[in-house]
């Protein structure tokens, strides 16, 4: 019995020709497998070295071929959503019309809902609180200069977000607006069964504050996340997995 | 002493020589590109649906004025506020709306191009670069969809998928006979309608893929808490923002909604295991149809569950298709198709 893969008849291409077209598959596969891998070990001290070691000599590849992707669908665990609130800044007397997006009622079809969507929960994962502006005085052991720069980054990234939103709608209205973050939490399934509670009952939708943070406070229990922040690894600046938007369903 | 080490010698080259035989089968045994051709045809209207529901709102996700303008897009990767990456996307610096435009009815043309099967080697992989600009662009709006529908065509690009179902095709049987001896440059641009190594390495590297994309997938969730209890479902139906059909009445029937948790769990943990066999390999691709049917029609994505199901259709065999394909042409009048002997 002759095997099809040891036919000559059946395999159309020369040695040399599969061998150079294997190194190029067995690359490829690197940068298919090895971005939501790292994804995975991604902990307290980053993501794991050994994966990182592999994933280097693909890795802009991997990037530039939208190949750095996690797959978290709906994980770990579903959450709650998050939405955008735009309220124009009135006069006294004047009432304002705030508008949320997403909003089935302004977006149409449901594809264009889900980007509107998207950039609502992108939004809320680039959110980081301010610090105050005398942080540096703490820098020591449990804070590092370069912990404080990273955090600070992030934070001008998520104004940069605010600014650009804020923008978009005051080139539309003419008039300045406010931009902030409702969550809108799920009813757990035996309360839900209790009390028919509609999912969208005002008591599900809450205002997100925005929070300068009191560093003395959080130095000790933040420790291991900033030395992700330090090693620029946090879940928001590791650049090949660069944000969770891409996951969301 | 010498002949078991040369015995052991010959062992190890046949274990070898066979693991290579076993890649070559795999990966470079020709095969007929029926599948891939339906799967373009999908990809692509798919591709193209959502370049015009963009171009319905185009200002507000490209320009100067869009919800992510242009400066911070590019922001956003080149190292302003976290290290650089390799994205780079030609609407970062795209202002005017003409210009916008121009670009954007460049993609949909193309796109459409490809799905038609119109000079598909070209317009296939112009179609992929043009989505590539958009991804770069669109990044903080993206979803699921445009992970699986950019795998499909990049994979689809590097294949003679234009050579059934196509405008290539139509022109080629129209201008050549089954038995021309065709320039090479033509036999790449209207590839002949016949078995190809290119076909299988497009198909296996889109197989291997969804495999990737579903035990990832499944680690994901192994980590969370929900999808172990059973509750991960009924907080995903009970998500207004996703819903597109209420499924709240499960709420009394949490042995019904932890069941179905549990085995979507499993389920896409396992993909990986169940669907290269054949004995399960319908289980598995059955799986993924009831999944993905459910995100469709309760969901609200009805691209992304209808593009999964498309992709899990990698693992038809085009030999199937090409059967019932010819016995159909046969059936109504001939055409001229240099046949493959169909193993």
């Amino acid at each position: 019995m002759v095997d099809r893969a040891t036919d000559p008849q059946r395999l159309k291409l020369p040695r040399y020709l599969r061998f150079a077209i294997s190194v190029l598959i067995i690359g490829h596969l690197m940068a298919v497998f090895l971005p939501p891998f790292a994804f995975q070990t991604r902990g307290p001290r980053g993501v794991s070295p050994s994966i990182m070691w592999l994933l280097s000599p693909v890795r802009r590849y991997a990037e530039f071929a939208y190949l750095d992707r996690g797959y978290a669908f709906f994980a770990p665990d579903p959450g709650p959503s998050h939405l955008v609130r735009i309220d124009p800044k009135m006069d006294a007397d004047e009432s304002p019309s705030p508008r949320v997006f997403p909003n089935l009622d302004d977006q149409w079809p449901r594809l264009l809902y889900h980007r509107y969507f998207m950039v609502s929960e992108f939004l809320s994962t680039a959110y980081e609180p301010s610090l105050p502006d005398d942080a540096e005085r703490l820098i020591g052991d449990e804070l590092t200069a370069e912990e404080i720069k990273l955090w600070r980054q992030s934070r001008e990234r998520y104004d940069r977000l605010i600014a650009s939103i804020s923008h978009h709608y005051e080139a539309q209205s003419g008039v300045p607006v406010n931009v902030s973050r409702i969550e809108h939490r799920l009813p757990d399934f035996v309360g839900y069964a209790e009390r028919q509670q509609s999912l969208t009952d005002p008591d599900l939708y809450v205002v997100l504050p925005d929070e300068t943070i009191d560093v003395e406070a959080v130095v000790a229990p933040m420790q291991t996340d900033n030395v992700d922040r330090a090693l620029g690894r946090g879940p928001e600046l590791i650049p090949l997995l660069p944000a969770t938007s891409g996951d969301k369903l | 002493m010498s002949n078991r080490v040369t015995t052991r010698d010959a062992t190890v080259l046949d274990f070898v020589r066979h693991a290579v035989d076993l890649w070559d089968q795999f990966w470079f045994t020709p095969r007929t590109v029926e599948t891939l051709a339906g799967l373009r045809i999908f990809t692509g209207a798919m591709l193209l649906y959502s370049h015009v529901v963009l171009a319905s709102d185009l200002s507000a996700f490209l320009g100067p004025d869009a919800l992510i303008d242009n400066a911070t897009s590019k922001a956003l990767q080149d190292g302003s506020y976290a290290p650089a990456t390799a994205v780079w996307s030609s609407l970062w610096f795209i202002d005017s709306s003409s210009g916008l435009w121009l670009h954007h009815g460049f993609t949909i043309g193309v796109t459409l191009a490809f799905t038609i099967g119109l000079l598909t080697r070209i317009t296939g992989v112009l179609a992929v670069i043009a989505q590539w600009m958009l991804l770069h662009r669109l990044f903080g709006a993206l979803f699921g969809l445009d992970q699986i529908v950019t795998y499909s065509a990049m994979y689809l690009a590097i294949t003679p998928c234009g050579a059934v179902w196509s405008v290539d095709a139509w022109w080629r049987n129209r201008q050549t006979s089954p038995d021309e001896n065709r320039s090479r440059w033509k036999r790449f641009l209207f590839p002949d309608d016949i078995e190809s190594t290119s076909a299988t390495i497009g198909t296996r590297l889109l197989q291997i893929h969804l495999c990737v994309i579903y035990l990832f997938g499944g680690l994901a969730k192994s980590r969370g808490q929900m999808w172990w209890d059973g509750t991960a479902l009924w907080y995903a139906v009970s998500n207004y923002e996703y819903q597109s059909f209420d499924l709240t009445f499960l709420s009394p029937y949490p042995v019904l909604f932890t069941g179905l948790t549990h085995v979507t769990l499993l389920w896409e943990i396992f993909y990986v295991a169940l669907v290269w066999p054949k004995i399960t390999r319908w289980f598995a691709v059955g799986l993924a149809v009831a999944v993905h049917g459910g995100i469709a029609t309760f969901l609200g994505m009805a691209t992304f569950g209808l593009m999964m199901i498309a992709a899990n259709a990698i693992f038809l065999s085009p030999v199937w298709i090409r059967k019932w394909r010819l016995q159909n042409q046969d059936a109504s009048h001939p055409v001229k198709v240099k046949r493959p002997k169909v193993r």
